[in-house]
């Protein structure tokens, strides 16, 4: 048997994911954090 | 089509089993199975620490009056008993079984991020040590209940740092590993595994893995902030400064009650793949049981403010936190009848995880009605900070969460280790359970409705039978869960070789298509789902 996946489309597809997903958390956090302080 | 398309041929995995042996092998694993065995130890090592703190709460509690700690180590043993169970124990369980379950269950080899998964892990043990250890630094561990309410949080010594850099790591923890399981379950299913056709299991944890990546930068923003007031001259919840420690109930809340569906959902799913199992037919309504799931998600942003109504809010808010959590009993009340829908008329059996399944479906409704009863603002007032809070939560927690990872563990043991568990024991553990959780929280109804407040450890004499029932049953339900152990240790040791597919009403991907225990790499040739 051999590794079919993760393939290189594939892998690309997570690395983008992911980065969307951080970037999501991030904006959580920093926009909280932005919204109190500047009230 | 989703799934990868195979293509090309990778070098040399032909050696399944490939890997470092004795201690490196689970430092240094990328293996989802691995890491998802670590997972579940170390929550079961944490439910433990976590428990005995329940125990020194109950020996308090056992009479009145102050006979076994003094009133700050109680109060640090409320605060890390709900920490170390809620952070340490519950959620990595669930993981534990994500990380197991989610890329068999949709075909995939591994997770789609397997070094990420292991930093994942080992961010927890640091974690778990920093909890721990609080307790041994001076001024003791952090003793202002596990919402780490300000001021009193702001105002705590070192304890209180230590646990603050635990919620950070085990935040980053959380956050990563949501990251990885939402990526896995997008990108990483079968050919076919459309997303109508995931296991319910998996559905529950994608909702779940969403709401972890909102909600727990708003925890590591809040406690920061604490952190800050602390020790950097800020003023965020200091009222002389300008501030406003309400704030910090409002941010905490809109973490803590997405945080209480994080718990909940998973184990929801854990149900969905159990109760069908032993009924021996499909789950009855499926896709209504993924917008279901998804609803309560939704809804657990909106509701916070029901934790807060004793605070002072306008009445417009009061009402609306009321309607809004109420609403949330349509969804769930949606799921509790598919579940019985699903039992009624099957060919049913009660092996241990349907006991506890069914366990779970009878407690957790009851958790959920008590939920309902404190979701009425003008009862809430009444009952806010008493007795009858802490029972609604156990139910909900303990016979919720705690019974549904016990289904789960019961019904996939034989898959994992290959081996069955002994199923006389495994009922005397569901029975025991059952019977002593029950003698525990249910009196703590009564408790809290005659007025007993939480996280005091002395009490008027008129509230000293039910608490020492309620102790007893503590006590009970502690011993049994080392019956547990035994069963699992028992089952790994020396149990009976178990088949692929022990359960005959079992039908998803794991027991159809991999041998009892899988291959140390499964599905590197993706199957494909029809």
């Amino acid at each position: 048997m051999s590794a079919h996946y993760p393939a290189e489309d594939t892998a690309r597809r997570n690395r983008r994911t992911a980065l969307i997903l951080a970037l999501v958390a991030a904006a959580f956090m920093i926009g909280f954090v932005l919204k109190i302080w500047l009230k | 089509m989703e799934a990868a398309h195979a293509h090309g041929h990778a070098h040399g995995h032909d050696d399944h089993a490939h890997h470092p042996y004795g201690i490196m092998r689970w430092v240094t694993t990328t293996n989802h199975k691995d890491i998802g065995t670590m997972y579940l130890w170390f929550s079961f090592a944490m439910f433990l620490v976590g428990g005995v703190m329940a125990m020194v709460i109950r020996a308090e509690l056992f009479q009145p009056g102050l006979q076994v700690v003094n009133p700050d180590f109680f109060n640090q043993m409320t605060t890390l008993h709900g920490l170390i169970m809620v952070f340490g124990a519950i959620m990595p369980a669930f993981v534990g079984f994500a990380n197991w379950q989610i890329p068999m269950m949709i075909g995939a080899p591994d997770m789609a991020f397997p070094r990420l998964n292991n930093l994942s892990f080992w961010l927890l043990p640091p974690a778990a040590l920093l909890l721990v250890v609080s307790l041994f630094v001076p001024g003791g561990g952090a003793s202002a209940g596990w919402t780490l309410y300000a001021p009193l949080s702001v105002q705590l010594g070192m304890g209180m740092d230590l646990t603050i850099f635990a919620i950070h790591i085990l935040g980053m923890s959380s956050i990563l590993g949501s990251i990885n399981i939402i990526t896995t379950i997008l990108n990483m299913r079968a050919p076919g595994m459309t997303m109508m056709k995931l296991p319910l299991f998996v559905w529950t944890w994608l909702i779940t893995a969403y709401l972890l990546v909102a909600v727990m930068p708003v925890l590591a923003g809040a406690v920061t902030m604490i952190l800050t007031d602390r020790h950097f001259g800020t003023h965020f919840f200091n009222a002389a400064g300008g501030g406003d420690p309400v704030l910090y109930q409002h941010i905490f809340w809109f973490f803590g009650h997405p945080e209480v569906y994080i718990i909940a959902i998973p184990a929801f799913g854990v149900v969905s793949q159990v109760i069908p199992a032993f009924s021996r037919k499909p789950l009855f309504g499926y896709t209504s049981m993924v917008y279901a799931t998804a609803s309560i998600a939704v809804l657990s942003f909106i509701v916070w403010a029901h934790h807060m109504y004793t605070v002072g809010m306008p009445v417009v808010g009061q009402l609306f936190f009321m309607y809004a959590t109420t609403l949330i009993a349509v969804p769930t009340g949606v799921k509790v009848f598919n579940w019985v829908a699903t039992m009624y008329k099957g060919s049913l059996t009660f092996e241990t995880p349907m006991l506890f399944a069914c366990g779970f479906l009878f407690l957790f409704t009851m958790g959920g009605f008590t939920g309902l009863v404190l979701s009425i603002t003008p009862v809430d007032v009444q009952l806010h900070d008493t007795y009858y809070v802490v029972a609604h939560f156990h139910y909900v927690m303990v016979a919720g969460a705690l019974f549904s990872a016990l289904a789960g563990i019961y019904f996939w043991l034989p898959k994992w280790t290959g081996r069955m568990y002994n199923e006389t024991l495994g009922k005397v553990h569901f029975w025991l359970s059952f019977v002593f959780f029950n003698v525990t929280f249910f009196p703590q109804h009564f408790l809290g409705m005659a007025g007993m407040p939480r996280r005091i450890p002395d009490y008027a004499l008129q509230f000293a039978d039910f608490n020492m029932l309620s102790s007893f049953g503590a006590f009970g339900f502690g011993l049994s869960q080392l019956l547990f152990l035994y069963v699992v240790v028992k089952t790994i040791t020396s149990g009976e070789k178990a088949p692929q597919r022990p359960w005959e009403g079992a039908d998803t991907l794991e027991w159809t298509q991999l041998p009892s225990p899988p291959p140390y790499h499964s599905f590197e040739t993706p199957p494909v789902v029809k």
